[in-house]
């Protein structure tokens, strides 16, 4: 089957998740093609709300079927690429993101259009236990090996770090289950995968290669049984729990007394408050956000807009490893996502919570 | 720019009056029950009008105990002689009688006194024992003598103690008639500072006028970008700017909920209409008619407080006449 047909399958037939699921697998395993996957969270359907959001001269053509959404991204002299939409099997406003087009577009058209222009859009960033996490879930249904990590090391400026990249071949079950290192995050890890029994070559050749990255992305070729299967449902849960935590705070910005969400970081990144002005610069960076630091001499806090929405939030650090987060009039879930994963992605790995005990 | 810094050391100091008074608070709270009120209006018996910091109150209880203080906040040593005179007068305004407690019932149960109350001030720990010596050297050659009990309390941020940050409240000098307060206190009570966090939240001002680019810059992040939707919104992430108009009771009341709840009437319309001509001043507002203004308003400030710190302060340079030659002669 020659890969314009694959291309048909993925695009113009599909329908919902499990013939999409199949028809990606066939243009993976047979065409040869890599399927990239971004997992999404919106209210209401993504391909709305990017048809509204986009720049004019960036809109996206739009085409519905069988619960399918399909966009058309052109632009700029460059060749369309495609990408199909569809809703994840149990979460409900999780979505699956998915292409054949080369993971260079991918990135630098979809993703960064998300990121750039679509406020009511957020992508969930990982940390370290979610990726293991997700590494787990494909060693639970078939034998993957770890063949590639690619870690930052972060320096104690905030905006410092060392990233490598180290080529290993250990079973992605004992890889799930491993420590961290200290102050080291995971980019992303490629995977070979091979059916159960059969070793993470596989027995029929050139092994089933999966990626992760932090930021809620896969990539799979020759195959992608075990993205729908195994991974990618994975990864819809923990996006949605981290969701609907997120959601929960956001919904009581209104509030005389808003309830706080504390992000906890695994290292003490605020116990120097000489740095609170690095600090501030490293939030600060956050695109499309404005902020007034209080000029508390007892700790960091600033008020920060995020121009994407109505969302305004208090941000303080209030511990050495956490920072209290709080909605203030107006805020929303994807707002509060976005502002997450910079936190994370500039002070480093975290779990968030949402704080009960406030006066 | 030297301007600037003594913007920034004017609104640290502002803040570090609001997190005392919500420390404050939260101590008494802990210690006594004792409810806060910010800024209230209170009479002496002189018929003069006074405006503490805040009062804290325990009402009385059918046994006769309760407590009643005024809190004051410093947030700098006085450094010139009549700086500490003007402290020591404020001091005697808050001695003797008061009107306007919430629970107006003498303690003693006289059914006349009012003057049951302490007087308890809060200074920077550094700065505790020369406030108390100040003060009562300014006291003593103004010939009073303090009836009320009269406490100095220090607060400083807690290092020591592990990864939560927390304030540290310390009575210096003086007696606190709660005895329960005047001990723990004495022995110094350590506050989480998570615990606080929704009052900080809640409090950006509190009874005293804040710093003009202060005001102008919790408007311009939290306060505009609740009159904005829609198109506006998609304006400004294409970097566009936008035009709202806005009238200043609707600031006021907006901006009045990021006072503390037991004084949300702190927030004047005048310091909103000042921070409006701010705006006009600097070229980003334009007055419309009574208390109705046009904002231009735009993405591109990342900080806001530095860059209205700075254009007041050039506005301020080009309104004393930099370009008008009579202005500088005269």
């Amino acid at each position: 089957m020659a890969g314009q047909e694959y291309a048909e399958l993925l695009y113009e037939r599909g329908g919902r998740l499990p013939s999409l699921a199949r028809a990606a697998d066939a243009a993976a395993s047979m065409g040869g093609a890599t399927i990239n996957v971004a997992v999404i969270h919106s209210r209401k359907h993504p391909a709305a709300e990017i048809a509204e959001w986009s720049p004019d001269d960036e809109r996206p053509g739009v085409s519905r079927r069988n619960g399918k959404s399909v966009l058309t991204l052109n632009g700029r002299g460059r060749d369309p690429i495609r990408i199909a939409i569809v809703r994840s099997g149990g979460q409900s406003n999780v979505y699956y993101a998915l292409s054949d087009c080369p993971s260079a577009d991918f990135e630098a058209r979809f993703v960064s259009l998300l990121d750039s222009e679509i406020p009511t859009i957020s992508r969930a960033h990982l940390s370290n236990a979610e990726m293991r996490s997700i590494v787990g879930a494909a060693a639970e249904v078939c034998d993957a090996r770890v063949r590639r990590v690619s870690t930052r090391t972060r320096r104690s400026d905030p905006e410092r770090h060392d990233s490598r990249t180290d080529r290993i071949d250990r079973p992605a079950d004992e890889f799930a289950g491993a420590d961290d290192e200290e102050r080291c995050e995971i980019r992303a890890v490629e995977m070979a995968c091979g059916p159960a029994g059969q070793g993470g070559g596989g027995a029929a050749g050139a092994p089933r290669l999966l990626t992760v990255t932090r930021d809620c992305r896969f990539s799979a070729s020759r195959g992608t049984g075990i993205l729908f299967g195994a991974v990618l449902p994975r990864a819809a849960d923990l996006a949605a729990g981290r969701a609907e935590k997120l959601r929960a705070v956001a919904r009581t910005a209104n509030r005389r007394r808003p309830d706080p969400l504390i992000v906890k970081f695994k290292e003490r990144v605020f116990a120097d408050s000489d740095k609170n002005g690095a600090r501030i610069d490293a939030i600060g960076s956050m695109p499309h956000t404005a902020l007034v630091d209080h000029l508390s001499e007892m700790f960091m806090h600033i008020s920060l807009v995020d121009y994407g929405d109505c969302s305004t939030y208090d941000i303080m650090a209030l511990a050495n490893d956490k920072l209290t987060i709080i909605p203030v009039f107006s805020a929303t879930d994807a707002s509060m996502a976005r502002l997450v994963n910079h936190v994370m992605e500039k002070f480093g790995d975290a779990t968030i919570e949402r704080y009960n005990g406030g006066s | 720019m030297a301007g600037i810094d003594a913007m920034g050391a004017e609104i640290s100091a502002y803040r570090f009056t609001v997190e005392s008074i919500v420390c404050t608070e939260n101590a008494f709270k802990d210690i006594t029950g004792a409810r806060l009120r910010q800024g209230p209006r209170m009479r002496t018996a002189g018929g003069a009008v006074v405006t503490p910091d805040m009062t804290l109150e325990v009402m009385k209880r059918p046994d006769g105990a309760g407590y009643r203080a005024v809190g004051e906040v410093k947030s700098s040593f006085p450094q010139y002689s009549t700086a500490v005179d003007q402290m020591a007068k404020q001091v005697q305004r808050y001695d003797g009688e008061l009107a306007g407690w919430e629970d107006e019932t003498p303690h003693d149960g006289s059914g006349s006194q009012r003057d049951d109350h302490d007087i308890v001030i809060v200074v920077r720990a550094s700065h505790a024992h020369d406030f108390a010596a100040g003060l009562s050297t300014a006291l003593r050659e103004r010939g009073v003598k303090i009836k009320s009990p009269l406490s100095i309390i220090g607060i400083t941020h807690d290092k020591n103690n592990g990864d939560e940050k927390k304030h540290l409240l310390k009575r210096s000098s003086g007696t606190i008639s709660h005895k329960k307060a005047h001990e723990v206190l004495g022995r110094g009570w350590s506050i989480d500072a998570q615990a606080l966090s929704n009052d900080l939240q809640a409090t950006k001002f509190y009874d005293s006028r804040p710093p003009l680019p202060y005001i102008m810059a919790v408007l311009w992040v939290q306060v505009f970008y609740n009159l904005m939707h829609g198109k506006k919104l998609k304006k400004l992430l294409g970097n566009e700017e936008v035009y709202i108009n806005v009238e200043v009771g609707r600031i006021h009341r907006l901006a009045s909920r990021l006072a503390h709840s037991s004084n949300p009437g702190c927030v004047k319309k005048a310091w909103i209409r000042d921070a409006m001509e701010g705006f006009v001043r600097i070229g980003l507002a334009k007055r419309m008619g009574t208390d109705m203004y046009r904002i231009r308003y735009s993405s591109r400030k990342s900080r806001p407080t530095e860059w209205l710190a700075g254009a007041m302060a050039a506005a301020a340079v080009r309104a004393g006449g930099a370009g008008n030659p009579e202005k500088n002669c005269k």
